[in-house]
């Protein structure tokens, strides 16, 4: 049992087998490896504010995915940890990566969440991300690594309904003789 | 750099809004400033899940006479941070009414 990753970021290894050791032998696929990874870790990152793993993430023409992951996967192929065969990814080392329970209980039903969506749905959803679309400029540059601060704008994670609380008189009034421009 | 994005002007009042910004973590400072470029070229973005903002029709009545057609909010992060606008469609203008987190909202907007 490899018990390095607790309390501490994943390496990008150790997140891929995380997350493999999760997927459903028909689901376990360079697809929803990556699209997996990059919602995983993004949510993480915009909950908790802070890196799951140490990889990184490319934003690239089939959405966002794990940065060099090819190279990353025939190196682990290479290490006999997995077999790959075409798109499809079979798990070698049956050996669990432990992780804190606390980082279980938030990325486990978010690796079931998101398993559970068709490519379709996941190539919608990752695509229409603030992350991948800043960073590919509305789809016009490839190739870019995806800046993991941007997993700040991506609210949609956020899907639980909040009332406003400022009350009315919080709010100003506009004083037209005090306006001045916003300077970014 | 201006504010001048095309599409809307973004307006404060002197430097009240900058200045309550500037109490924020740096890095919610750097995300809300990637959201009001968007707020530039569109108030109603999809990218800022905007919504409605919940104020009494008295207090929109009174924004009204000052060319206020909408009030709305976004979060800024998690949740924990908002900004409240109005948008003026006739202006082109959008007014950064408010920041700061649900509970210190009171406080910065006085």
């Amino acid at each position: 049992m490899n018990t390095n990753n607790i309390g501490q970021k994943l390496n990008t290894e150790s997140f891929i087998l995380y997350i493999l050791n999760r997927l459903e032998p028909e689901k376990s696929d360079f697809w929803y490896l990556n699209k997996i990874a990059f919602l995983v870790e993004f949510a993480y990152m915009y909950f908790k504010e802070k890196e799951l793993s140490g990889a990184h993430y490319a934003a690239i023409n089939h959405g966002p995915v794990i940065d060099k992951y090819s190279e990353i996967l025939k190196d682990m192929e290479s290490r006999k940890l997995i077999k790959l065969d075409g798109y499809k990814i079979r798990l070698l080392d049956s050996k669990p990566v432990e992780v804190s329970k606390e980082l279980s209980d938030f990325i486990n039903p978010l690796i079931r969440k998101y398993s559970q969506m068709t490519h379709g749905e996941l190539k919608a959803l990752t695509h229409a991300t603030d992350s991948y679309q800043i960073t590919t400029m509305n789809e016009k540059v490839m190739g870019n690594i995806i800046d993991k601060k941007l997993s700040n704008l991506e609210t949609f994670f956020d899907d639980t309904n909040d009332e406003s609380v400022v009350e009315d008189i919080d709010l100003p009034r506009i004083n037209f003789d005090k306006l001045a421009k916003y300077e970014f | 750099m201006s504010s001048d994005i095309d599409g809307y002007k973004i307006y404060q009042e002197d430097r009240k809004f900058t200045r309550a910004v500037e109490k924020l973590p740096q890095f919610v400072q750097d995300v809300l400033k990637e959201k009001i470029r968007f707020l530039a070229e569109n108030p109603y973005h999809n990218s800022l899940n905007t919504k409605s903002f919940n104020c009494s029709s008295k207090l929109r009545k009174e924004l009204a006479r000052d060319g206020v057609d909408d009030v709305r909010e976004f979060y800024i992060n998690a949740k924990k941070y908002r900004c409240v606008f109005y948008v003026l469609h006739a202006k082109k203008m959008i007014y950064l009414a408010t920041v700061g987190l649900h509970d210190q909202l009171n406080r910065w907007s006085k």
